[in-house]
């Protein structure tokens, strides 16, 4: 990929999954902005692409997540971020406690319940994010839930 | 009831239907620094400063480079831009190093500034010691992590709350005589701190409120607050006592430092965050805007409806960062606002200081910008 042009044409199908990533994990007011520094990363980092270590959606998607817990550490309110996240799904009818309980999990935990429930990514694309065995997702994933049944269960 | 698994995946549909299209812009993404390919050893801060800061020069017709002969312990100082108020005697503007990508902590001491963030490439963030009046650098400190979010000033030393990526996360106390680090003290989550005199209070996410002694660092008592997770995190301390804040809950709490337990004075509903004591009121962010608090009773005694994000005090006003590139100013006994603007290209301030012993307040910009700190008063 030499050119702007072919950037665009190698990104443009992973935009939609990039900013879902970016809203969840940096909050809906900053999705646009986590969205344009990740674009400029993997813009100067594109040359460094593997194909051979896994695709390019996992790739931008990985840039993302970095993007994201930068942004989310520079405004010293990421707490309040999960807040607007919960904001934006009572609008959208999901249950606030479920919300809540998600983003209470262990950041791992909460990483791959994100992806995987929420970002639409495969077990198999969250593996290779995460950096582990689709297995580990697996495990990590039915932990997250015991996790999130015991604080539910609790909850008022 | 429906299994958590089918309930998670239709949490996620639902949510995904809400989603607005993505917003890029691919001009701006490969127009605005070359690919580090084409230009080996440069990191983006450094090829995108020259440019930005060339831009912002020439629009506000700028002018003064102090000592133009500097060596790298210099930073770059610029006249007053035409809206940020300014002593004449003092530069208003002082342009970060490139070592500071984006800026993570800032706080004042008397006529010095310690700002620190995120270094390029990941690397370890660096601590810098300014001095105002001149743009001198008064010293500088590597740290250990690379991500320090907080830094608090007093009695003797400086304290930086940060993590290393998502594997550890620590508080970092430097001798600002020496500007050597002197200890390195593992938190169990990420924490922000506050000081009174005999106490560094330690407020981390896990739900915990540790007091530590400031002089040996060791954990005097460890207080058990309410909401576990949902804890209160934001931490204040001053001449009305210690206060904390939760953004999820809304709830505002008061720590008893003889009994060293904590009680709830108010509930805001949601979203309380930084917060500030200021002639007599406890000032708190809020999910609907600025309130002030009654300290004693919790009573809520004036309301700013402006959505902010970070809050400090000059003594006599409150200042707030907003979500655009403006600071407001708030007249404590009126409630009334006056917003100044920054600088054309600054999409917020990311980090905003204040210390009434001097009336300073200093705000930094985002990292989209050309990195600086402005002097918004006095």
């Amino acid at each position: 990929m030499q050119t702007a042009a072919e950037f665009e044409t190698w990104v443009s199908p992973h935009l939609v999954a990039m900013a879902r990533l970016a809203s969840r994990l940096a909050g809906e007011a900053d999705r646009d902005d986590v969205v344009q520094d990740a674009l400029t990363r993997a813009w100067q980092k594109s040359h460094t692409f593997d194909p051979n270590r896994g695709s390019e959606r996992v790739w931008l998607l990985a840039i993302v997540a970095d993007r994201a817990r930068r942004a989310r550490r520079g405004r010293r309110e990421s707490v309040a971020l999960h807040e607007q996240t919960v904001a934006v799904a009572v609008e959208a009818g999901v249950d606030v406690d479920l919300e809540r309980a998600v983003a209470s999990l262990p950041k791992r935990m909460r990483l791959a319940v994100e992806c995987v429930y929420f970002v639409d990514l495969s077990i198999r694309e969250t593996a290779e994010l995460m950096r582990v065995a689709e297995g580990t997702i697996k495990s990590t994933l039915h932990d997250a839930r015991v996790l999130l049944r015991r604080r539910l269960e609790v909850s008022p | 009831m429906m299994e958590l698994d089918e309930q998670l995946r239709e949490a996620g549909e639902r949510w995904r239907e809400t989603q607005r299209a993505p917003v890029a812009d691919f001009r701006r993404a490969t127009r605005r620094s070359s690919r580090r390919s084409r230009e080996p050893g440069r990191s983006r801060g450094l090829l995108a400063a020259p440019i930005l800061i060339g831009a912002f020069l020439l629009a506000v017709a700028v002018v003064a480079v102090v000592n133009s002969t500097s060596s790298s312990q210099k930073v770059t100082v610029t006249q007053p831009t035409a809206p940020i108020s300014a002593a004449p005697a003092s530069p208003s503007v002082l342009m970060l190093r490139p070592d500071i990508v984006q800026t993570g902590g800032l706080a004042i001491d008397s006529a010095t500034v310690w700002v620190t963030g995120y270094a390029p490439d990941e690397g370890p963030a660096t601590l810098e010691h300014i001095d105002t009046k001149t743009g001198q650098v008064l010293g500088t400190v590597k740290l250990p992590d690379n991500s320090p979010f907080q830094i608090v000033v007093g009695d003797g030393a400086v304290w930086i709350c940060s993590q290393q990526n998502e594997e550890a996360a620590r508080l970092i106390k430097v001798d600002p005589a020496t500007t050597k680090v002197t200890a390195v003290i593992p938190t169990q989550g990420d924490a922000n701190v506050a000081l009174t005199p005999d106490a560094l209070w330690v407020a981390v996410n896990t739900g915990i409120l540790e007091r530590r002694d400031p002089d040996t660092n060791r954990v005097l008592a460890t207080i058990t607050m309410p909401g576990g997770p949902y804890s209160a995190h934001f931490v204040t301390a001053g001449p009305l006592g210690i206060f904390l804040a939760s953004t999820y809950d809304g709830s505002v709490l008061r720590v008893d430092p003889v009994a060293n337990t904590v009680t709830q004075i108010a509930d805001l509903g949601d979203n309380a965050g930084p917060l500030v004591e200021l002639d007599g009121s406890l000032w708190v962010r809020a999910g609907t805007g600025v309130v002030a608090i009654d300290p004693a009773t919790g009573a809520i005694t004036r309301r700013i409806a402006r959505d902010v994000r970070d809050l400090a005090s000059d003594g006599r006003s409150l200042w707030a960062s907003t979500n655009g590139p403006t600071v407001l100013r708030i007249d404590p006994q009126t409630g009334a606002v006056t917003t100044r603007p920054l600088a054309h290209d600054v999409h917020f301030a990311i980090a905003l200081a204040g210390d009434p012993a001097t009336g300073a307040v200093w705000a930094a910009s985002d990292p989209s910008s050309t990195r600086r700190l402005f002097r918004v008063s006095p």
